[in-house]
């Protein structure tokens, strides 16, 4: 399993959440979420965004209404359906639970680490 | 001098360079064909089609704005090269359809027959059978030994094959072979293992030299033989090709010889048909039917002609 493979499966879940909460503020079309999610860092292609934003909107976690632009092509306004809140509740607290567990096991893994490196050069 | 092209990308009309133009459809193709099998992948081209005409609008505000092939590589990085983000998306349509999806695709790409020389003892006829029918090549092998004990035509067979069936070469070909989708990211995956079995043969190599010795004289003789078994069919062909078309030659041009001057060569007609041949002319009224037999030729050796 190679690294760049890992923090691609990673992201690509964190991704999703992140469209949902976005959006669980306000409705938002494909490039207010590109620039939001590109300001931190979570997406480098913007091509990243579409097909996730259609999968969820298959999986009825989004809709979407067409707005006319004053330029450009009309734009597509996903927003967040009664599903996807909840959907995102329970992402939210899953997320909290993981970040707690993480953070446990590499904190107590940087404790051993520590303490190995004190027993060397004692 | 430039020449440019005008497009519509979602309803919008853009004038563009040809070498852009060329570019971003290279772009849009690899697109679709990374999301033409999806779920909800036509939707997926088409909004990422709008966000390139958003794009393309944002820098070509003037009217008569033509794009060039720079703006075309920035929205291509803007965007991303359709690897880079397909890999995120993969892998769910994988845990919920893959497999069902995979026998899928299996049975839609349509298997060529090819000799594989990865998997060869002698040609890679039988690792190409094996691939093609996906079972064992040794299987296939040992049929054509038991071929050989009772009737004997396993060797004329394999000799046939193997003349008749082109060798995988091309990483493509090698997954046709497979009967794998030829797929940007299915070539990678080939590439890779050829490498990877390069290292092990390497490895293996050094590790048994001697029997590999044996083994490559031994394939290296029967490689010449069948070498020379090839070329002499090939010209045997040839040569009967050759004969056949000479033949054809020679009694057109007597024929032609005959019509125009109402007599023919001596070794075509002989003297005493010559009669029978005016006799059977005669039915129709002479000029006409030679007229006609004329135009007949003319037009016979005409095509050939008219075809190069």
């Amino acid at each position: 399993m190679d690294i760049a493979n890992a923090t691609a499966q990673m992201r690509k879940g964190i991704l999703e959440f992140c469209i949902l909460s976005i959006l669980s503020r306000n409705d938002a079309y494909a490039s207010d979420l590109i620039k939001e999610l590109k300001s931190v860092d979570l997406i480098i292609v913007e091509g990243t965004l579409y097909p996730l934003l259609t999968r969820q909107k298959n999986y009825g976690l989004l809709s979407y209404r067409w707005e006319e632009s004053l330029k450009g092509p009309p734009r597509k306004y996903y927003r967040l359906t009664d599903e996807g809140s909840m959907f995102l509740e329970k992402l939210d607290l899953s997320w909290e639970k993981l970040t707690e567990s993480v953070n446990e096991i590499r904190n107590a893994s940087r404790d051993a680490i520590n303490t190995d490196d004190l027993n060397d050069t004692v | 001098m430039k020449k440019t092209v005008k497009i519509h990308i979602s309803g919008y009309i853009f004038t563009i360079e040809e070498d852009a133009y060329d570019k971003l459809e290279d772009w849009l193709k690899k697109i679709s064909t990374q999301f033409s099998d999806e779920e909800g992948g036509q939707e997926i081209i088409e909004d990422i089609e709008f966000r390139v005409a958003e794009l393309l609008n944002d820098s070509a505000i003037g009217e008569e704005k033509i794009i060039t092939l720079n703006e075309i590589n920035k929205v291509i990085t803007t965007m991303g090269m359709p690897e880079d983000f397909a890999e995120e998306t993969r892998e769910t349509t994988q845990t919920s359809q893959a497999t069902e999806q995979k026998s899928k695709f299996n049975k839609k790409i349509k298997k060529r027959l090819y000799r594989d020389y990865d998997n060869s003892l002698l040609g890679g006829v039988c690792g190409g059978l094996g691939a093609y029918f996906s079972i064992d090549p040794v299987i296939i092998r040992v049929l054509f030994v038991l071929a050989f004990f009772f009737g004997g035509f396993g060797p004329l067979v394999y000799i046939i094959l193997w003349i008749i069936t082109p060798a995988a070469k091309t990483s493509s070909q090698k997954l046709e072979m497979k009967g794998e989708r030829v797929s940007v990211s299915n070539i990678e995956r080939t590439i890779k293992e050829e490498f990877e079995n390069v290292k092990k043969n390497i490895i293996n190599q050094s590790k048994s030299e001697n029997y590999r010795h044996i083994s490559n004289t031994v394939q290296n003789i029967l490689n010449l033989i069948f070498a020379i078994i090839k070329v002499g069919f090939k010209v045997l062909l040839y040569f009967i090709a050759g004969v056949f078309i000479f033949t054809g030659f020679v009694v057109i041009i007597s024929l032609f010889a005959f019509l125009f001057f109402q007599s023919a060569p001596d070794f075509i007609s002989g003297n005493q048909n010559i009669s029978d041949i005016n006799l059977a002319l005669n039915i129709v009224p002479m000029q006409i039917s030679s007229f006609l037999a004329q135009f007949g030729l003319i037009v016979l050796i005409g095509i050939p002609f008219a075809s190069i």
